[in-house]
């Protein structure tokens, strides 16, 4: 029962990912040969990118875990084996940690308020200095990912050890850990993005960014799974045991997050429109000017629009194939979004690095994450609810 | 071919599993004009009785679309030609339209949703305070726990002998011929 | 399965040797009671709420002759108790639809039994949040100058207010809910005629029922157009608690202009309404004799419910205290300091109290199967969720940008009594709802009577298979 998966499909998408990825990395590196400034700033944005998978897998896998549910099972180990590159994640942060300090800083190619030149000057960053400050960056950064790797860590080891001994204990676990591990999310993730996107434009701030954040890892997560499901569901053991209805569910949470990442968008939005304060609106205007307002459209037409009136068939939800194509369309708007969100505060303009990163990054982290994947049994069999969900075809 | 002078044969069951099997046989039987009354929805029967789309997520779809754009039609006439009007720095023109997107949503629903309830009722033919089946006596135990199958005379396979054999073979409680 | 047991032992939906007879017996025999023989303690109950529902009418009754002037509103302090309540009976408001709709679409069939009353204490509530701002007009009689028509004033309203979206986010909410609930009660009106004794009752509830005849055909329609009224109410509700909150959000008074208002206070509302849900439920439950309908599992799944939106709306607290210290702003930071120190402090405290620290014990089994302390856990939420209201409304008016203009707040006795007169509507309808109507929705009962036989079923014939099978893998390992 405890099968990995064998697909030869899915060894060439590894493959070509990797090529993808090491041709990336040989380019980044002439990137930041070239010009070290667009190179650190689409790093930023590429991370970001990437990142999005692995978090948002974790916090799918442990909702799962708290709610149960039959499409959760079909995809957990998916989840869990994203979750587990998360020390790459912190390996990749590297960078992005060392532009606060010494010459990197003065040249503020990301952050102005680790320049003391500059924060000499403005009031507002002295004010904000005892939180946004190269130390303490740094060691909030170092809480993050630690709580995201033990985390994820420990209930992929427990999810393990059901696998192998069938051990009623590691559910309960997993269970246990899930709670709070959703709590710290959302309070890191929070934070992680107001350290490193929302304060990007330090006099900048909105509550509800990280939670737009959050929705939009969700989205990015979910798309993902989609694709493996459309690559792999057809593939014994996976064959046996994905039902049309799992992949309902899960078109249908796709359904939900695209309409929830209108929601928050436009929240934000219509807030900092309405109040027209001088600390919020420069935000919009530079985003909404100079060519940026194309992107606006664009992604009210095609992160929206579109896909919600295609998702609203309920044919097309319950096709794997077909909602594949939404999910791919889906995850390149998640790329144009986090452009639109992080690359205006950049007064560099355009380059080829910016499509360089997030596909070199992202080819990296595809190889790595199905060499994981691989590696393991696809299904949790051990699970105690998994009977329940696979083998009960009556209803 | 004459109309026989009956609404149709009705036969009653006492399990949910019972009127399961007997749609489904009725089904391959080859009978289309029927109807299960059941006291709650059960999908089985559903798909055998009465395989057709429903035609309520069409006028919704309808009611939805012309709702929002009737709502955020109406907002941009009051507020940009009617009686254009600069309202805290909100430009009185197209570029003002954030402030219109919660009144399009809401009429959008609105709209939606009398669609839903009112397609539902009139397909369904409702209200309709007479129909033949109520002559069957113990009818009134089909919204509580009783099951019956109605084949319905109009049925181009009805035969008032062969479809109460047919009926018989299913072993229902009983057996009623509806008056109309 | 027995493994899945041990792990977390199933609770029933339905209480033990119950049919489709009993079910439907039980539950309709409340409505279909003689009017003679209505119990002593309904007609007590419903005198109290009978006497409340008139000093309510007392009180609108002198502000009509006075003006708003009777309650405590001043400048800076124009939104007090009519706004709070206001929002505060919304919130309540949504547990309803978010059971019947948002659990229907993720298929919890543990909603069945408190979806109906669930629905109905929505439709009151929203009845007594709608009462409250045409109240504050001012010239309350006037209202109808909000809805668009065509006029000799030549006039429209301005819809770029968020109290125009207002008007319609709640029209639309309580009209969509009407209609879900009078949809869901056309099968139950169609059992009740067939039951009913006397001629009269089975010609009334013959009407209501539309001559529904549980039919397939009508079936098909009636569950897709339900699910599709479902699939409309779950971002309704969600659009109206955030438009309420966009009353605030969009103007720019630090405490109000907060961008993670909308999803708070949708969280917030689905909390205090799961509150008013258990509040009343608990001793409905025990009075009428449902236990076994209304179970310990629905209880524990309430109040996990409850945790969620509870840590959401204490996160929101924490993050409107943090972006409020981080923007650097000199409003924004005061505004944190006189929530935490300033005269109307312990109103805040209290709050994080009941609503962030308090709803933490619900991580434990013990405290969610624990009736008592559910009851008790519920109404606190209630008034928790009133003093956020009051927090955001007061704290962030009564000391605004210009300090010559401060000025502290005091609600009078006609602030109270039309606050305490509006339960005296909402317990009147209530009462008369569970009096005349079904309160528990019976064909869906024995539709999950249906499903849970079936399971049972197949975890049967699964175990059947399973010993004539391979061992299962626990046992192989």
């Amino acid at each position: 029962m405890n099968q990995t998966i064998k697909s030869p499909q899915l060894n060439l998408v590894q493959l070509v990912a990797l090529g993808v990825g090491v041709v990336g990395l040989v380019l980044a590196a002439a990137g930041a040969a070239i010009n070290q400034e667009q190179f650190y700033q689409s790093y930023l944005f590429g991370y970001m990118f990437v990142l999005a998978f692995a978090l948002g897998s974790l916090a799918f896998m442990m909702i799962h875990h708290l709610s149960g549910g039959a499409w959760g099972l079909a995809i957990r180990r998916m989840l869990e084996s994203a979750t587990l590159t998360m020390p790459f994640m912190a390996l990749l942060f590297i960078p992005i940690g060392l532009t606060v300090f010494g010459d990197l800083a003065t040249q503020h190619y990301l952050y102005e308020w680790a320049d003391p030149a500059v924060v000499a000057q403005d009031p507002i960053l002295q004010a904000k200095q005892v939180y946004l400050n190269p130390n303490f960056f740094i060691i909030r950064a170092i809480i993050y990912f630690t709580i995201w790797i033990s985390w994820s860590l420990l209930i992929c080891k427990w999810s393990s050890d059901q696998d192998r001994t069938g051990d009623l204990g590691a559910a309960r676990w997993m269970r246990r850990f899930s709670g709070p591990g959703l709590v710290l999310y959302v309070l890191t993730m929070t934070f992680a993005v107001t350290d490193w996107i929302m304060s990007l434009s330090p006099t900048w701030f909105s509550s509800i960014f990280g939670v737009i954040f959050m929705v939009g890892q969700g989205l990015s997560t979910l798309a993902l799974m989609v694709i493996l499901l459309a690559l792999l569901a057809h593939r014994e053991p996976l064959a046996s045991f994905v039902q049309t209805k799992h992949i309902h569910d899960i078109g249908k949470l796709l359904f939900g997050f695209v309409i929830l990442w209108a929601y928050v968008s436009f929240a934000q939005y219509v807030i900092q429109w309405s109040g027209d304060l001088a600390e919020e609106t420069p935000w919009y205007l530079v985003r909404s000017s100079g060519g940026w307002q194309v992107i606006v459209w664009a992604l009210m037409l095609f992160h929206f629009f579109v896909p919600f009136f295609i998702l609203l068939s309920r044919r097309l939800k319950r096709n794997v194939q077909s909602l594949m194509i939404v999910a791919l369309f889906l995850i390149v708007m998640r790329l144009v979004d986090l452009f639109w969100i992080i690359v205006p505060e950049f007064e560099t303009g355009f380059s080829w690095l910016y499509l360089v990163m997030p596909l070199g990054m992202g080819g990296l982290w595809l190889a790595l994450f199905l060499g994981i994947l691989k590696r393991r049994p696809i299904l949790p069999v051990n699970d105690p609810n998994f009977e329940e969900a696979f083998l009960h075809h009556g209803h | 071919m004459t109309r026989p002078a009956i609404y149709g044969l009705m036969a009653e069951f006492d399990s949910a599993e019972a009127i399961t099997k007997a749609a489904h046989r009725a089904h391959e039987e080859g009978y289309h004009d029927m109807d299960a009354y059941t006291p709650f929805p059960i999908e089985e029967v559903i798909e055998a009785v009465s395989p057709r789309n429903t035609g309520v997520p069409f006028f919704v779809l309808i009611g939805g679309v012309l709702g929002a754009s009737g709502g955020f039609f109406m907002q941009m006439y009051a507020m940009t030609i009617d009686y254009p009007l600069n309202i805290g720095g909100r430009p009185p023109n197209i570029t003002g339209w954030p402030s219109f997107i919660p009144i399009t949503f809401e009429s959008g629903i609105l709209l939606a949703a009398f669609a839903a309830v009112i397609s539902l009722i009139a397909l369904n033919g409702l209200p309709m305070p007479y129909h033949p089946v109520f002559n069957v006596p113990g009818f009134e135990r089909a919204s509580q726990d009783r099951f019956f199958l109605c084949i319905e005379a109009t049925d181009t396979k009805f035969d008032r002998r062969r479809t109460r054999e047919f009926l018989q073979s299913l072993q229902p409680r009983q057996i009623t011929e509806v008056e109309p | 399965m027995q493994r899945y047991e041990q792990i977390e032992p199933m609770e029933p939906i339905i209480g033990p040797g119950q049919t489709y007879a009993t079910i439907t017996e039980r539950i309709s025999s409340i409505p279909l009671t003689d009017l003679r023989q209505t119990p002593r303690g309904w007609l007590v109950g419903f005198a109290i709420s009978f006497s409340f529902l008139m000093l309510f009418l007392i009180s609108i009754l002198w502000l009509f002759a006075r003006g708003t002037g009777i309650w405590g509103l001043n400048i800076p302090v124009a939104w007090g108790f009519a706004i709070i309540n206001f929002v505060w009976w919304i919130g309540i408001g949504h547990a309803g639809t978010l059971i019947s709709a948002v659990l229907l679409l993720f298929q919890q069939s543990w909603r069945n039994s408190i979806n109906r009353f669930a629905e109905a204490m929505t439709l009151f509530a929203v009845a007594c949040a709608g009462l409250f701002p045409i109240l504050h007009l001012g010239r309350p009689w006037l209202f109808y100058w909000l809805i668009p028509y065509p006029n000799t004033l030549g006039m429209w309203p301005q819809f770029r207010s968020p109290l125009a979206w207002d008007v319609f986010a709640i029209s639309t909410y309580a009209t969509v809910s009407l209609l879900f609930w009078l949809v869901g009660l056309i099968p139950d009106f169609a059992i009740l005629r067939d039951r009913a004794a006397g001629k009269l009752q089975r010609q009334i509830f013959g009407l209501l029922s539309l001559g529904w005849r549980s039919s397939s055909r009508h079936w098909h329609r009636y569950e897709m157009a339900y699910l599709i009224l479902a699939a409309l109410s779950t971002p309704l509700v969600v659009s109206v608690h955030s438009i309420v909150s966009l009353d605030f959000a969009v103007s720019q008074l630090p405490g109000w202009h907060v961008t993670i208002f909308p999803p708070y206070f949708v969280a917030g509302a689905v909390f205090s309404g799961f509150a008013m849900v258990l509040t009343l439920t608990i001793p409905i439950r025990k009075w009428y004799n449902l236990e076994d309908f209304i179970t310990m599992k629905h209880l524990d799944n309430m109040a996990k419910v409850m945790l969620v939106t509870g840590s959401i709306v204490f996160y929101g607290y924490l993050m409107e205290l943090f972006y409020g210290w981080y923007s650097a702003s000199a409003f924004e930071q005061f505004m944190v300091l006189n929530r935490m120190i300033g005269p109307y402090a312990p109103f805040f405290w209290a709050l994080i109290v009941c609503n962030g620290i308090i709803p933490q014990l619900l991580w434990f089994k013990f405290f969610r199967q624990n009736i008592p302390f559910l009851f008790v856990f519920s109404i606190i939420v209630n008034i928790g969720m009133w003093l956020e209201r009051f927090v955001i409304v007061v704290i962030s008016l009564h000391r605004e940008f210009l300090p010559s203009s401060w000025d502290m707040y005091t609600p009078t006795f006609w602030d109270w009594s039309l606050y305490i007169g509006s339960f005296g509507l909402f317990f009147t309808l209530l009462f008369l709802f569970i009096r005349f109507l079904p309160m528990i929705n019976i064909f869906e009962m024995s539709m999950l009577q249906f499903s849970e036989n079936e399971k049972a079923h197949g975890r049967e014939a699964r175990r059947v298979q399973l010993a004539g099978d391979t061992p299962e893998p626990a046992e192989m390992a």
